[in-house]
Order: C-alpha cells, then sequence, then structure tokens
C-alpha cells in the first residue's frame, strides 16, 4: 500500500521520498488543493467516494494506510 | 462604512510548512510590533484553524500555492486563499465531485475558466469561517441561483489580482482597505 500511497502522490504533486512517517502539511507543505487532487485520485483508483470530513484527520502516510485497511480497501 | 483594513505579507515560498511558522511570526511582528513571546505560541480551534494564543485579537490567515507564501492579518476575522492555475484532475472532474451544482453549473457555462477563482473563493470562506474543509465543500454555494459569483450572506469575497496564473482571495465580514507588503528573505 506504501508504494500505490507513493506513486499517486508523486503523480499528482511531484513529490517524492515519502515514508510511513511523512506528514502531509509538515513535509510535504501540500495545501488543501493537493489534498482534494490526492483524494480524487484515491476514489479513482479505488472506485468509491472518501467523505472529505474523514479526510482531514489524517495527517501522516500510516494514518492513510490504517484508513484504508479500516474501510476494506487493498490493491489489486 | 468600511471594514477594518488587511495588510497581506508576500515572500517566495519556503520548502517546508516548518519554515511558514518562522514567516508567520516574522510577518505577525511587523504587522503589530508585538514579538514571539507577546503574541505566544499558536493553538487550534477544534477544526484545526490557529490562533496566537495570547493575542487572538491579531487575526491571520496563511495560503501558499507553488512559488508564493501568504498571510494576511487583520483585526476582525479574515480567510485568504491562493491558487496556482495547475491541477492534476481536470477542473470538471474536481468541480462536478467537490462543488455544489449551482457552482458547477456556473463554471459549466464558463467552460471551467473560472475554476481556480471559484476554488480560492471557497478556501476563503472556510477559512474565514474557521471549519475548513470538516462540512462538505459540496454543502455550500458561492453562486447565487440566479448565477452570481462571489456571494456569500454576511461576508464580503474580494477576488484580488496577485500574480499571472494564480487566483487569490480574501473573505471578511465587510470590506476595508487592503494592503500588500513584501517580506523580505
Amino acid at each position: 500500500m506504501l508504494q500505490l500511497i507513493q506513486d499517486i502522490i508523486y503523480d499528482v504533486t511531484g513529490k517524492s521520498g515519502i515514508t510511513y512517517e511523512t506528514d502531509f502539511v509538515q513535509d510535504l507543505a501540500l495545501n488543501s488543493f493537493d489534498v482534494m487532487n490526492i483524494i480524487s485520485a484515491f476514489e479513482e483508483h479505488f472506485d468509491t467516494s472518501i467523505p472529505t470530513r474523514e479526510v482531514w484527520q489524517l495527517h501522516q502516510v500510516k494514518d492513510v494506510i490504517a484508513y484504508l485497511a479500516q474501510k476494506g480497501f487493498t490493491e489489486p | 462604512m468600511a471594514g477594518p483594513a488587511v495588510t497581506i505579507f508576500y515572500c517566495l515560498s519556503p520548502e517546508e510548512d516548518r519554515q511558514s511558522h518562522a514567516l508567520l511570526y516574522r510577518s505577525a511582528g511587523v504587522f503589530s510590533g508585538l514579538s514571539a513571546e507577546e503574541l505566544g505560541p499558536l493553538e487550534t480551534n477544534p477544526w484545526g484553524k490557529p490562533s496566537f494564543s495570547l493575542r487572538p485579537d491579531l487575526h491571520f490567515s496563511i495560503s501558499h500555492s507553488q512559488d508564493w507564501w501568504l498571510c494576511g492579518f487583520s483585526s476582525a476575522p479574515l480567510g485568504l486563499d491562493l491558487q496556482i492555475h495547475r491541477s492534476h484532475a481536470a477542473p470538471a472532474v474536481l468541480s462536478r465531485r467537490f462543488f455544489h451544482p449551482w457552482e458547477d453549473a456556473f463554471l459549466s457555462r464558463e467552460d471551467y475558466r473560472r475554476f481556480f477563482e471559484l476554488w480560492c473563493a471557497k478556501e476563503s470562506w472556510v477559512k474565514y469561517t474557521g471549519r475548513g474543509f470538516y462540512d462538505d465543500p459540496a454543502s455550500f454555494s458561492l453562486v447565487s441561483p440566479t448565477g452570481e459569483f462571489p456571494v456569500m450572506e454576511g461576508a464580503q469575497l474580494q477576488l484580488l489580482p496577485f500574480a499571472p496564473e494564480y487566483s487569490l482571495c480574501l473573505c471578511t465580514k465587510t470590506m476595508g482597505e487592503v494592503r500588500f507588503s513584501s517580506l523580505s528573505p
């Protein structure tokens, strides 16, 4: 799942070097528009809709991995 | 009657958000004459909007996009948002997913040319309210049923010129003078 997240973030923002501990705002300096683009990319990849209010609780890459696992999303 | 003045400080974007913290305190010092000790550490409301713990009456709003970092200061609440005209997903896709149907219809009529203006206006509004995008961005519209933009009852949204290929919007309760001030590196 880390590889998928790395790929999506690179595609959307051009940023690399993502680890489990990477913080989207503190380390990558992403703004809300970047985050919306990333949500859109995840929704397209998993063919689902992710409620935006749940996204703002996810600060680090490991939070996204735990969230996706909790929702039952796995890599195809 | 004119509202409180707003001063917008700007400089080239820092590489990491941590540097934004230092820029905030520097610009707050220039605006108010107060030191970091007098401003106090930052605290956040339940939705993450920051304020100075010792001077919550000194209102500010930070925005950064690509090359630029901005921070607006005023004696009244404000929301500021800057966005470069660059998107991974097509504006039409993002508009249908994240915007209110009235907003999407408005953008569609304009062939999505005003997409970034609308995005900035929406973000400046949620920064002004202090709730961020905790609420679904499609749950409110800054386009009236008759197609006027930008409109929001109880607030003033000003689309301001800043730099080519960027949109900038300031949201305040009432319009006042807006000044820009360059922050030296």
